[in-house]
């Protein structure tokens, strides 16, 4: 039996399960397709962070032993469908057997299971083991009620992972700290410096230009500013709960027309791209505050973790609804 | 919910000005926030949903069109977790699913949370008349406009009892301030 296994742009989870053995009958794919560039007016950095940062995670899975066909945009063979691709795939390396993780939206989980429909081959559809609850869960939680609470939701997901609890209570005797989160910024306290991620993305800027699709926005490709990997998504973060945290919660509303960053973490790139998994950027977040509490206030660690563990899975959860 | 992405509860059909494109606007907090998204892919949430989001629902703008900015512009930006933001969040266009309230504010939220309104061509604190920020007369204008969806919400109710002790002049004049700024928005 041989195996394909599909990654899309946004799994770059290498936490993964099925990273955990090297096994001689898998075979990896990974595509930079044109079905992906042109379904919206992407931003040129969102089209090099992506392909930048699946080039990092097949050169790792290699160096680790997997193996791992990777088409780049320009490559003759890549026929930028997936479908195409991956049917290609299976002739030119007999494969018996598919699997996928469940992609975050419509468009591509409805397509892949159309794919799946027209192969020969048995396929499995595994989970991206990213977020902290499944996708089904806000649905049933709020199963039969006329509407959905982000609040309710947000409590429910701290009590599970135990997030700032002292046992069935808050930390602190409250949940929400978010009238303490609603200051201006007139200049101090001052905003980081010595971001720690500059990455050279000339050549791969060259070859999307090279492929013609159509692009908007800027770019500094001698220095491009977000993680394209996991070692760099972890230094952001680290940076982040250094430098910044101190002062997210207080500022988190605050604009400035100079200063683009604030006191913010930087870090929905590598989240949204499973390069950091939502448990770990919680928890960093509450060692520092526990590991420096004059510096860091319960305040600004609550206000964080709010984004992270209520916002983000709760918007998902409504998505997937 | 795939329906999500057809839903626009306001019925606005508007096209996004090709500004957003550009951010050569003289609203101050809008072209700088787009020239923000342009130059680094990035907006932090605040000027996602309360500049740009919010001139958006108060202009009526099609959600189709916002969808595609966003989704476009931002390197986070997934339809899972952009469009629950954009159409729910930022727009009401789910009539209040993710929220209880749609997200506008006239000038006074921009100039208390930020500093965009210091060097800004149009004046936070004028309602009417020349040189006025456009959030405010549009601000009233939308509540005025979608009076039938928004006034038995409680969360809204009090808008409607400052806009109802307004006077007839003062209302005129606001409504014709945002009409005017409406039909030539492309030049803001």
């Amino acid at each position: 039996m041989k195996t394909l296994r599909l990654l899309l742009g946004d799994q770059l989870n290498l936490q993964h399960s099925w990273f955990k053995q090297k096994e001689e009958n898998v075979l990896y794919a990974m595509f930079e397709m044109r079905q992906e560039t042109d379904y919206a007016k992407h931003h040129i950095q969102k089209i090099v962070g992506f392909f930048a940062a699946m080039r990092e995670m097949a050169d790792t899975l290699e160096k680790n032993g997997h193996k791992v066909i990777y088409y780049k945009i320009n490559d003759t063979s890549n026929k930028q469908d997936l479908g195409l691709n991956l049917t290609q795939l299976i002739l030119e390396y007999d494969i018996t057997h598919f699997e996928y993780q469940a992609p975050d939206e419509y468009r591509l989980s409805s397509q892949l299971e159309q794919i799946c429909k027209s192969l020969k081959i048995t396929h499995e559809v595994y989970t991206t083991e990213h977020f902290l609850v499944s996708q089904d869960f806000l649905g049933k939680m709020f199963q039969g009620k006329k509407q959905v609470i982000l609040e309710s939701f947000y409590r429910t997901v701290r009590k599970q992972y135990g997030f700032l609890m002292e046992g069935s209570e808050p930390e602190g005797g409250k949940w929400n700290y978010d009238h303490d989160n609603r200051k201006k910024w007139n200049g101090t306290p001052a905003v980081p410096k010595g971001f720690p991620v500059h990455n050279e993305v000339s050549a791969i800027f060259e070859e999307i230009k090279t492929s013609e699709c159509v692009y908007i926005g800027e770019i500094k490709p001698s220095d491009f500013l977000w993680p394209i990997n996991r070692s760099q998504s972890l230094k952001v973060l680290e940076f982040f709960c250094k430098e910044a945290l101190p002062h997210f919660g207080s500022f988190q509303d605050a604009m400035d027309q100079k200063e683009p960053w604030l006191f913010h973490s930087r870090l929905s790139f590598a989240l949204n791209t499973k390069m950091l998994h939502p448990k770990e950027v919680v928890e960093a977040a509450i060692t520092a505050y526990k590991n420096n509490p004059e510096a860091i206030s319960l305040a600004q660690v609550e206000g964080f973790i709010r984004q992270i563990a209520g916002w983000r899975e709760y918007m998902r959860g409504i998505y997937w609804w | 919910m795939p329906e999500f992405a057809k839903m626009n509860y306001f019925g606005h059909e508007r096209a996004l000005p090709n500004w957003f494109w550009t951010g050569e606007t003289k609203m101050n907090c809008l072209s700088k926030s787009i020239k923000q998204s342009l130059e680094h892919a990035y907006a932090h949430h605040i000027q996602r949903l309360m500049v740009t989001g919010n001139f958006a629902l108060l202009a009526g703008i099609h959600p189709d069109a916002l969808d595609e900015w966003y989704l476009g512009i931002y390197i986070d930006a997934i339809e899972w977790v952009e469009i629950t933001n954009t159409r729910g969040m930022s727009q009401f266009a789910d009539g209040g699913i993710v929220g209880t309230k749609p997200y506008v504010s006239s000038a006074n939220y921009i100039q208390k949370m930020g500093n965009y309104c210091s060097n800004c061509v149009y004046e936070y604190g004028k309602k009417t008349g020349e040189k006025a920020c456009p959030f405010n007369s549009l601000y009233w204008r939308f509540y005025e406009v979608n009076r039938p969806l928004l006034e038995k919400n409680p969360r809204i109710g009090m808008m409607y009892v400052t806009l109802n002790k307004m006077s007839d002049t003062h209302k005129k004049e606001l409504f014709e301030q945002a009409e005017k700024y409406l039909s030539g928005i492309e030049s803001l």
